[in-house]
């Protein structure tokens, strides 16, 4: 007889696992949609459930550890959602000119942003850390 | 432009198949030289001095910029369709 302290811990863990794999593989299609109640609900209530199975009956150390790890993985994701946000002083903006620069381009080889002028370009900056 | 080194980007490249020419600012100076640093530093990968925020310039023949592209959430970016329209406008 599984106890329900079981399940609601094996529910956490299935929920965080769901919601985190979704999200995840959406951030790599760049297409995390802009409704991201699901999400946080997801972690939310695996977070909730790790909580209820330290206090339904039949609570061990299986339900425990489970339990536990639903709880910490969920407030980390609620967390590192809250922290999204990005921030930058004063930065480049439309109409200024581009700084002159001087760097190594992926095949070690020195790159000067002279070499640029004379043709428009396209520059991305990247968190890159593939 | 992006944080990581020489050896991490040919790396990437290769894995992503990506094409153009690669700038690598393991030490954000150029990418602090545009102001691009982002200062919230509360998640970033381990060993990196920080990130730059994801950010698109169209950039004409003079130097100047035409077009920008930023977000204040990492997790959103430009889907390409937009950038092509940009180019199409400004180019």
């Amino acid at each position: 007889m599984i106890s329900s302290a079981i399940i609601f811990a094996a529910s956490a863990v299935l929920l965080w696992v769901l919601a985190t794999v979704i999200w995840f593989k959406r951030i790599r299609q760049v297409a995390i949609p802009d409704n991201r109640l699901p999400f946080l609900l997801g972690w939310f209530g695996a977070a909730l459930f790790g909580l209820l199975s330290f206090f339904s009956s039949g609570a061990g150390w299986i339900s425990g550890i489970f339990g536990t790890i639903a709880i910490i993985a969920g407030i980390a994701m609620l967390v590192l959602y809250v922290l999204r946000k990005q921030g930058a002083g004063e930065t480049i903006a439309v109409g200024d000119q581009i700084p002159v620069f001087c760097a190594q381009d992926a095949e070690s080889n020195p790159f000067d942003s002279i070499s640029m002028a004379g043709s428009p370009i396209l520059l991305k900056f990247f968190r890159g850390h593939w | 432009m992006c944080p990581d080194t020489a050896e991490q980007i040919t790396s990437g490249r290769e894995k992503h198949g990506l094409a153009g020419t690669f700038i690598a600012d393991p030490t954000l100076a150029v990418t602090d030289l545009f102001g691009l640093r982002n200062l919230n530093t509360a998640v970033r990968p381990s060993g990196l001095p920080g990130l730059p925020i994801p950010t698109t310039l169209l950039i004409d023949s003079t130097g100047k910029v035409l077009w920008k592209d930023q977000s204040a959430d990492y997790m959103q970016r430009s889907n390409p369709e937009y950038l092509l329209r940009a180019i199409d406008q400004y180019l």
